[in-house]
């Protein structure tokens, strides 16, 4: 007996075919993964070109018969080679996440398809329920590729040992940025079917990225747009005083940047010791709320769509 | 705004319509405004860490003259105004580039 594929499932597969096919998203997609592997050629070349001067190193010592020191590559951990890592997923992966998630509504609106799928005997849930799967299925895939490139990587390094709780931080790690970067697309998703203008519908996910990675570590710790990207910079203590300790504190909460940043950098083992965030949520705390209250508006937005509404305004 | 009564060029002519419709999109004027509240936003923390470094300095050399030594004792401060700036530059650059496609976005969708 042929069992029928769900409503559900049939729009994610339909919008995810869909999606795919425009140049706008392949062209981001392509930059994100193209951007993952420089940052992996880097950090293994930077390890490989010590690594090597070590061995040279450890090879004329022994020559002469002095005692060798240890591999400076073994005094760090190797999950620190991935540090730009987080850089490219907070830059290039979120903003591909807004404009998959907007794409996956605004095709649908711009090709008069959403009064054909109302005729049709299908549910508002179901119809929200196979936009958020295509859009989980194409954020997962951006952040796989971009594990797998950083798996590959560890291995090929000859001097590199990663132990099992590394492998496991670098999955969380990819765990995490899927998250951060799922976060953007919801958004993305539920303002592409609110907004009445295709631009407007564009513009505030934009806005809003914008303001969190760019305009909140200025305002909780007077990091500057390029510093506040710099995985290693954006952990420098604030300036000591009351503004900025009360900033951190409550502007910290619901800055997902700053949250990512520090659980990020917690995942990579590049947060220096004693280091901690200032706000008063933890980090991932803050990036779960933040994903429930984006899935919260998403589910609504897209449930709560005219199934009649056309195309945008402008 | 270009004058198109004299010597109306069909470029003038597009650039004035184009620049009468931008003053007109409150679009535009709320972008402009988020590009100018995250400059001074910038401009703000970057004050208050300056100013907290000048106490700083005043404080360690009010220390010193109460005990009795000259203010050669510590380094001569260096306060670069100036630097204030880096933060809204900064701003401007990335910020006002993503606002600027947006812009050029919606004006290719007007048409």
């Amino acid at each position: 007996m042929v069992t029928l594929p769900s409503p559900a499932r049939l729009i994610a597969g339909q919008s995810t075919r869909f999606v795919l096919r425009e140049r706008t998203v392949a062209l981001l997609a392509v930059m994100f993964v193209v951007l993952v592997l420089i940052s992996a050629w880097l950090g293994w070349q930077a390890t490989s070109t010590v690594n090597r001067i070590y061995l040279d190193a450890a090879a004329f010592l022994t020559s002469v018969g002095k005692a060798v020191p240890t591999n400076p590559v073994l005094d760090i951990s190797p999950l620190s080679l991935m540090r730009n890592m987080s850089v490219y997923v907070s830059l290039i992966g979120a903003l591909a996440a807004i404009v998959i998630g907007n794409r996956l509504v605004t095709l649908d609106r711009k090709a008069g398809v959403l009064p054909l799928i109302g005729i049709r005997p299908l549910t508002a849930q179901a119809y929200a329920k196979g936009k958020i799967v295509a859009l989980a299925l194409l954020i997962l895939g951006l952040a796989g590729l971009a594990g797998l490139v950083s798996v590959a990587t560890l291995l090929v390094l000859p001097a590199i040992l990663v132990s099992a709780g590394q492998w496991l931080q670098l999955f969380g790690f990819f765990g995490l940025s899927a998250i951060y970067m799922l976060l953007f697309g919801l958004f993305g998703l539920a303002a592409g079917a609110i907004a009445r203008s295709e631009s407007v519908g564009l513009l505030v996910p934009v806005t809003v990225w914008l303001t969190l990675t760019f305009i909140a570590p200025q305002l909780t710790a007077n990091l500057n747009p390029t510093a506040a990207i710099n995985p290693v910079a954006a952990l420098a203590p604030p300036p000591d005083t009351a503004f900025f300790h009360a900033m951190g504190q409550f502007l910290g909460s619901v800055s997902l940047a700053d949250a990512y940043k520090f659980s990020a950098a917690r995942m990579l083992d590049l947060l220096p010791a004693g280091v901690t965030s200032p706000a008063l949520i933890p980090p991932f705390a803050v990036l779960l709320l933040a994903a429930a209250a984006t899935l919260t508006l998403t589910w609504r937005a897209l449930t709560s769509m005219r199934m009649a509404q056309g195309d945008y305004n402008v | 705004m270009f004058n198109t009564t004299f010597h109306p060029t069909p470029v003038r002519t597009i650039a004035a319509k184009d620049i009468r419709d931008a003053l007109r999109d409150r679009f535009i004027l709320i972008v402009t405004l988020f590009l100018g509240i995250a400059a001074l936003a910038a401009l703000v923390t970057g004050a208050i860490a300056l100013r907290t470094d000048v106490a700083t300095y005043e404080a360690a050399k009010a220390s010193l003259l109460a005990l009795g030594k000259t203010a050669d004792s510590i380094a001569a401060p260096e306060f670069y105004p100036l630097r204030l700036l880096r933060g809204a530059i900064e701003q401007t650059e990335i910020i006002g580039a993503a606002i600027a496609i947006l812009i050029g976005y919606r004006w290719r969708r007007a048409e």
